[in-house]
């Protein structure tokens, strides 16, 4: 009797783990989507190939990062406020993932090559990381760019200013994936952490 | 010595079934607290606003709730700025809101030019 209870209580644990599992597998996101911290562009927006001049010495190539997670982000140096915050946000990013940074390519296209020279960019640059790269390109070239990640540019006249124009522009970082495609967008004010979350995770997909 | 094996096999499907149903439901319920908010940008949206006129496709203040997920899906053929969200045509964009806070930026689909994102404690 006690051994004919045994085997049914075992029995029973047995079903009890296996319906488990398969309800709960069942009831969550399909297991290929990945739950992204930011926003998550669907389809993936494949970017159409640039190369611009680059603070590193070497032509940027955006082909060239594949196998790489991009971090881009378009601004200005003389922006007071958005830009130096956003760079701070990206530099403690790079310090969370570690050795995974390896694998990770931070860079800066400035939407204001009026005033942002290679040579200021190349010492804006590494007051927050050397690893970080500033990209610089003409009007008619950045534009195209612009256009593909939907960043939207507007100067701004202060006449009374020393800085005589300000830049209005869209504060998103984007982040493409390993396979060069536009994955996700953080908007400013998204913690660093869960940037550096993402990277990992896609990082781990790739 | 057959009935009882018969109806101790009963009772485990039946005591596995109803696990199965009560994670199902605890799981789903979970799922509802966050809820999702969907905005759809219908086809010809774009053409309509270089008419002057007003689609009415979102409101100049859209309230989520931490936890909640905002999905922009846009059906028009040219691409749209919703605060400093791009999404190109064709595209969905899904974000889930896990802090609280305030994202204001530019709109092409609100007449005003101009959204609001307020997110509150849930």
């Amino acid at each position: 009797m006690r051994r004919q209870l045994f085997v049914w209580v075992v029995l029973l644990l047995i079903v009890v783990a296996g319906c488990t599992q398969t309800a709960v597998q069942g009831s969550s996101q399909a297991p290929d989507k990945l739950r992204l911290r930011g926003a998550a562009v669907e389809p993936p927006r494949p970017i159409h190939d640039f190369s611009l001049s680059a603070t590193s010495g070497e032509e940027f190539r955006l082909s060239e990062q594949r196998g790489k997670v991009v971090l881009l982000y378009f601004g200005y140096m003389s922006c007071p406020d958005v830009c130096p915050t956003t760079f701070a946000e990206l530099t403690r990013v790079y310090r969370e993932l570690g050795e995974a940074a390896d694998q990770v390519t931070v860079a800066f296209i400035t939407v204001d090559p009026e005033r942002d020279s290679l040579d200021r960019l190349t010492r804006y640059m590494a007051a927050f990381h050397e690893d970080f790269i500033g990209l610089w390109a003409e009007p008619q070239t950045l534009q195209p760019i612009l256009d593909q990640f939907g960043v939207q540019v507007r100067k701004v006249d202060l006449p009374d200013s020393a800085l005589k124009y300000t830049i209005e522009h869209t504060a998103s970082v984007f982040l493409i994936a390993p396979d060069g495609k536009l994955l996700e967008q953080f908007l400013y004010g998204t913690p660093y952490k869960d940037i550096a979350e993402d990277v990992r995770l896609i990082l781990s997909r790739s | 010595m057959k009935r009882n094996f018969w109806l101790g096999l009963g009772g485990i499907v039946v005591i596995g079934l109803i696990l199965v149903i009560g994670v199902i439901v605890v799981t789903s319920l979970n799922k509802a607290e966050a809820r999702e908010h969907r905005i759809v940008i219908p086809e010809g949206t774009g053409a309509l606003i270089k008419e002057g006129k007003n689609p009415q496709v979102i409101p100049s203040e859209i309230h989520l709730k931490v936890g909640d997920t905002l999905v922009i899906e846009n059906r028009d053929i040219v691409g749209h700025e919703i605060s400093d969200l791009w999404i190109g045509a064709g595209e969905t964009l899904r974000q889930e809101f896990r802090t609280v806070g305030v994202y204001k930026g530019a709109c092409t689909v609100h007449p005003n030019a101009e959204v609001q994102i307020i997110v509150d404690e849930s």
